[in-house]
């Protein structure tokens, strides 16, 4: 929307056009500039009427302005229309050749892309012939070099020009013709065809870091083969044929991924173990071809005929599909010739996470669920592994319930197994079957009504288990879910029976158990007071943690609970003045100043000198 | 890139019952450790420590990636007679992170073998962390142990190789340098570096600089600023020894958010602070562990984009080098011990020291302020190789050692701009100043050489009359008679405020009317 009073596009250009004819002052002229750009009339001006002659002036106070200014379009309201190069050839014509001049290789860059402006198979061919024009005329590695960084926009090469730039200088350009290799090396194999001219010109000067790159870029699944197996032939030393092989492994686009499992075998095949981390390293490659193919069979086929375990296992742990993973532990579990021993050994094997993704400070950790059968049949044969190291894979998920193994687990009163099943239930979108398994617990926990000491500790157990930022939606979670509405809201109390239990739900990894801790320990209760006493190092952790409101509400009575005793008086009374002075938005500071008055006004010996209070008396008359 | 290749016999694994837990860290089965001890206070610290390592292994301050296949180095784990310590350096080269343990955290049980070693750490490992309680005795076993004895593990023995990028391993190992270099050492309270972090947290910074500054005036306590507000944090306590006023920036303080978890549960932080634009270290001192993180200067700096820190590694004598591990083996001592102990110059004993450092063989513990023998690597590493020398490093250094330098002028060159900046208690109106520094002078039998260096004291322009600059402008990185003129004028330029209070502009008061009216029209509706 335009702004009241704002002057029209044509007037801002007018005083620009004053300005740059009749300031003779550069500073003077750049603060008038730095106003007038605020106007949104200034967005309908173009660039090319006043930055050529800003530039031309003095390019060292005038660039930022150009710069953070600079733009192809005119904007006028919610609308953009592109200036074309042609409509003021002639001034930024003399622009671009002055920015050439002066080896201001940004503004070329941009300069350059608004001039060759157009279809994008015009647009790179244009740009192709002035980079091997511009080569062709530079006489020193430094105007080489200049060269191509100007140059270096989107585009791909063909062949024959990412030779004479090599020949031209090898120096610098390697780098520029990786980074311009034509987008189909990453797609179909089909297109993948190595630049055999340069890859071999590069061997013949020894260039071998620059060929192996260019090889991983382009070659086909067949070329790799060949040199993958010749390597294998060649190469003595497992630790030189690892590096050697992870100099040529093909760079494959993840959302376009090649079967690579075919060569890894015949590697496997010529050279046995010494292959292993090398294949192992890149089993999650073949992860990607679920939905075409399973790359992973070859491989499992050789690993049993080799009776490599460790080799099968990673397998079906990285690379397989979670029907085929499943599958594998049930005709494991199933396999009655085999001794017991081997057995177990292979699943252990089997177990663990298939793959983390770390993006910055979030990591995520796949891992296969097994079916419900077949987690019921491991449990019969193996539970304590249902309690160990399978205790990951039977999480209930997504699609994903337990209701055969949690009745087995309760019948055989495997209280451990059953607390982490029941923990599962609460990070997981609550669907019938997963709200029917919760129902028979809740059934469990309030039978055990009468023994709140037990009930606190096998509640506990539970809540304890659950990972952090798992409880999305809270409020759904206790509507819904009738143990997590039994241990959340309904028994704060019941926490007080253990203390242990208290201390171990403010430890817990999940905002919403502490905050049910701090809400037992808030209470107004003798047990709750002594509780709190005893927990201070951990409650006072809360005036400075990042909490919402209300949780940190709760905090404080938990913290006025605390300081029954001096030591902890002191404790808290120290903290929470620190406190104030945290900039927290919506730190409820008024809360702060409740609980500080209230424990000095419990606790004199406490006060500071400014924290006295006065009482002002009548002056006594003489 | 180094390959480096770790045999673990099972991954490391943590197993919780009610009663008990126990951490197995599965160290290489090249470089056996033992370890195995109860855990008899400050369970919750050292679980805190922990977490936070591992959150540093994977962050990164970075907004581009790697584009090769992603790898990771875990965590190297040293045995001491009297400490514990696990070292793990972030992968983007940004950061790096040291939890000390004193050894009386533990009842150790068993022969208990010192030494270094990779142990495996998986992200299934950390979370699994979460359920480590203080109410449970738990265990530390840094143990090898084959499938055969396992019961509870999970996964396969497995060898497993990753190739690692030189300038990442130079960069663990310059760390090791710019921790023993000379600098300020801060006392702090916890609130008072959370009180900066929180203001970051709740206040995004959307223009440059976008520094963190510490001031030491004398006869005040030291204080924090955060650029561009110029917001000050008093920290309390924080005495120094300075007799004139001194400023010393820093970059990258959004790391600083890697020990926030901690400082709630933290009773004093040390700031180690070893100059503009250089490293800082943070000694978070838990009940019972100490959390060490170390920060590059800047982000992009990563400890190795531009030279070595601090000076070059001198020659030494092979035959004393080893004499020196020898002693640093048997226990942890300073420069001047070391210099006794050996009957050497005490400069011999820190060139000594400062290369053990460069070759991974000795760890300097910054709280003690004492060298530790640590074998970063099972074998030896290619030294010429991982420190090419540059001549252009090694003539600069000559030039400025010869007096060859002579500074003609060194000015800021200001850009003001009037900013409208965010804050927990609202917007408010500054002027920003941006100041790049012009720097021109002769430098030996060059008569005009000049430099332009950004907010930030990185190089953004240079112009000398070599060939080698003719040659190749700043793409091969500057020639020795920039490098000496950017060494020379170091103490010429000053750090300054970044900005001031100023009027609001136009559109900022029209925007505020339009707020105040929004924020009582939504009070009348209440």
């Amino acid at each position: 929307m335009p702004t009241v009073g704002a002057r029209k596009p044509r007037a801002v250009q007018a005083e620009i056009e004053r300005l740059l004819a009749s300031e003779p002052d550069d500073r003077a002229l750049r603060e008038r500039m730095e106003r007038i750009a605020e106007e949104p009339g200034f967005r309908e001006v173009p660039l090319a009427v006043w930055a050529p002659d800003l530039y031309r002036r003095d390019r060292v106070l005038f660039r930022p302005f150009v710069v953070s200014h600079f733009s192809t379009f005119v904007v006028s309201g919610f609308s953009a229309k592109a200036v074309p190069w042609s409509a003021h050839a002639a001034r930024l014509d003399a622009w671009l050749e002055q920015v050439d001049r002066d080896d201001d290789v940004q503004l070329f860059r941009r300069l350059y892309q608004w001039k060759i402006a157009g279809s994008w198979r015009s647009l790179e061919k244009r740009w192709r012939l002035d980079l091997r024009a511009r080569m062709r005329a530079a006489t020193t590695a430094g105007e080489r070099q200049g060269v191509l960084a100007r140059f270096d926009l989107p585009g791909a090469l063909t062949e024959e020009l990412a030779t004479e730039l090599y020949t031209q200088d090898a120096a610098a350009s390697r780098a520029f013709i990786l980074a311009h290799l034509p987008f189909g090396w990453v797609s179909l194999d089909a297109k993948r065809v190595l630049w055999r001219t340069l890859f071999e010109l590069a061997h013949r000067l020894a260039d071998e870091d620059f060929a192996q790159a260019l090889f991983r870029r382009q070659a086909s699944v067949a070329e790799w083969r060949t040199e993958a197996l010749r390597l294998a032939r060649a190469e003595s030393d497992p630790g030189r044929l690892d590096e050697a092989l992870a100099a040529v492994h093909p760079t494959v686009h993840p959302w376009n991924p090649q079967n690579l499992g075919p060569v890894f075998v015949e590697l496997l095949r010529a050279r046995g173990r010494d292959v292993l981390p090398y294949v192992a390293r890149h089993l999650p490659e073949l992860r990607r071809l679920w939905l075409r193919d399973d790359g992973h069979r070859p491989l499992l086929d050789l690993a049993r005929e080799r009776a490599w375990w460790d080799l099968w296992a990673e397998v079906l742990r990285t690379g397989a599909r979670p029907d085929a993973f499943d599958r594998a532990i049930r005709d494991l579990v199933d396999d009655r010739a085999l001794p017991g021993p081997d057995v177990r050994r292979r699943l252990q094997l089997l177990a663990g996470a298939s793959r983390e993704l770390h993006f910055g400070p979030f990591s995520l950790a796949a891992v296969h669920r097994l079916k419900d059968a077949t987690a019921v049949a491991l449990y019969e044969r193996f539970p304590d592994l249902v309690r160990g190291a399978f205790r990951p894979h039977v999480g209930a998920a997504y699609g994903q319930g337990y209701p055969e193994l949690v009745d087995r687990v309760r019948m055989a009163g495997d209280e451990a197994l059953l607390d982490h099943l029941a923990s599962r239930l609460f990070v997981v979108y609550p669907e019938r079957r997963h709200l029917r398994a919760a129902e028979r617990m809740a059934d469990d926990f309030e039978a055990l009504a009468g023994e709140p000491a037990t009930f606190a500790r096998r509640a506990a157990a539970v809540l304890g288990q659950i990972p952090a930022y798992s409880i999305v939606d809270y409020r759904y979670l206790v509507r819904e879910n009738r143990l997590a509405r039994l241990l959340f809201e309904r028994s704060p109390d019941s926490y007080l029976a253990d203390p242990a239990a208290l201390r171990d739900l403010l430890e817990a990894p999940e905002i919403h158990v502490q905050a049910l801790a701090f809400r037992a320990l808030g209470r107004d209760d003798d047990r709750a007071r002594a509780a709190a006493a005893a927990n201070v190092d951990l409650l006072q952790a809360a005036l400075f943690r990042p909490l919402h409101r209300r949780t940190r509400l709760l905090a404080f009575a938990a913290l006025e609970n605390a300081a029954t005793r001096p030591e902890t008086a002191r404790r808290v009374v120290t903290r929470a003045r620190e406190a104030l002075a945290l900039p927290d938005l919506r730190y409820p500071k008024e809360a702060l100043f409740g609980l500080l008055g209230r424990l000095l006004h419990r606790w004199p010996e406490l006060r500071q000198p400014h924290e006295q209070p006065v009482v002002h008396r009548r002056a006594v008359s003489a | 890139m180094i390959p480096f290749a770790f045999d673990y016999a099972t991954p490391s694994a943590f197993e919780s019952s009610r009663e008990r837990s126990l951490l197995g860290l599965a160290p290489d089965e090249r470089r056996p450790v033992r370890f195995h001890g109860r855990v008899a206070r400050d369970v919750l610290s050292f679980r805190l420590a922990l977490q936070a390592l591992g959150e540093l292994i994977w962050s990164s301050d970075s907004w581009v990636g790697d584009g090769e296949a992603p790898w990771l180095l875990d965590p190297v784990t040293t045995v001491h007679p009297d400490r514990v310590f696990f070292e793990a350096f972030s992968h983007d080269r940004s950061a790096y992170g040291l939890v000390i343990a004193d050894r009386t955290l533990f009842e150790t049980e068993e022969e208990v073998r010192c030494g270094t070693t990779n142990v495996d750490f998986t992200g299934a490992l950390w979370a699994a962390l979460g359920e480590m309680r203080s109410s449970r005795s738990t265990w530390l076993r840094i143990e090898p142990a084959g499938l055969e004895v396992r019961t509870e593990g999970a996964g396969g023995r497995f060898e497993r190789r990753v190739q690692v990028p030189d300038d990442w391993v130079r960069a663990f190992l310059q760390l090791q340098g710019a921790m023993a270099m000379p600098g300020t050492r801060l006392r702090v309270r916890p609130v008072d570096l959370l009180a900066a972090i929180r203001f970051l947290r709740y206040t995004k910074a959307k223009v440059s600089p976008r520094a963190l500054r510490y001031e030491l005036e004398p006869g005040h306590d030291a204080k924090v600023v955060l650029e561009p507000w110029e917001k000050a944090f008093v920290l309390r306590g924080a005495a120094h020894s300075y007799p004139e006023p001194r400023s010393i920036r820093t970059w990258g303080r959004r790391r600083l958010k890697l020990i926030e978890p901690l400082l709630p549960y933290a009773d004093a932080v040390e700031v180690y602070l070893k100059g503009r634009a250089l490293p800082s270290f943070y000694a978070v001192e838990l009940p019972g562990v100490t959390f060490v993180l170390g920060l590059s200067g800047w982000t992009e700096n990563q400890w190795t984009s531009s030279g070595g820190l601090g000076a070059p590694a001198a020659v030494v004598r092979a035959e004393l080098l080893e004499r020196a591990v020898q002693v640093l083996r048997d226990r942890a001592l300073d420069e001047s011990t070391l210099a006794a102990t050996l009957g050497v110059p005490r400069p011999d004993a820190v060139a000594l020291l400062v290369r053990l450092c460069r070759l991974g063989r000795a760890l300097y513990d910054v709280q003690r302020r004492e060298y530790r023998h640590r074998e970063l690597f099972a074998a030896p590493i290619d030294e010429a190789r991982l420190y090419p020398v540059d001549p252009c490093e090694e003539e600069a250094r000559a030039l400025v050692a010869a007096d060859a330098v002579r500074i003609h002028s060194a000015a800021p060159r200001l850009t003001a701009k009037v900013k409208r900046l965010k804050t927990p208690e609202g917007p408010v109106t500054r002027e920003v100043v941006h100041r790049d520094w012009t720097v021109t002078g002769s430098v030996g039998p060059e008569r005009i050489v000049e430099i332009v260096l950004d907010d930030g004291g990185r190089l953004i322009f240079g112009r000398c009359g070599c060939p080698f600059f003719a040659e190749n402008l700043l793409n091969r990185g500057p020639c020795a008679h920039l490098l000496a003129l950017l060494a020379a004028s170091e103490d010429l330029r000053k750090d300054q405020p970044t900005s001031q209070p100023a009027a609001a502009r136009p559109q900022d008061r029209a925007r505020e009317a339009e707020e105040e009216k929004d924020a009582s029209e939504e009070d009348a509706d209440e």
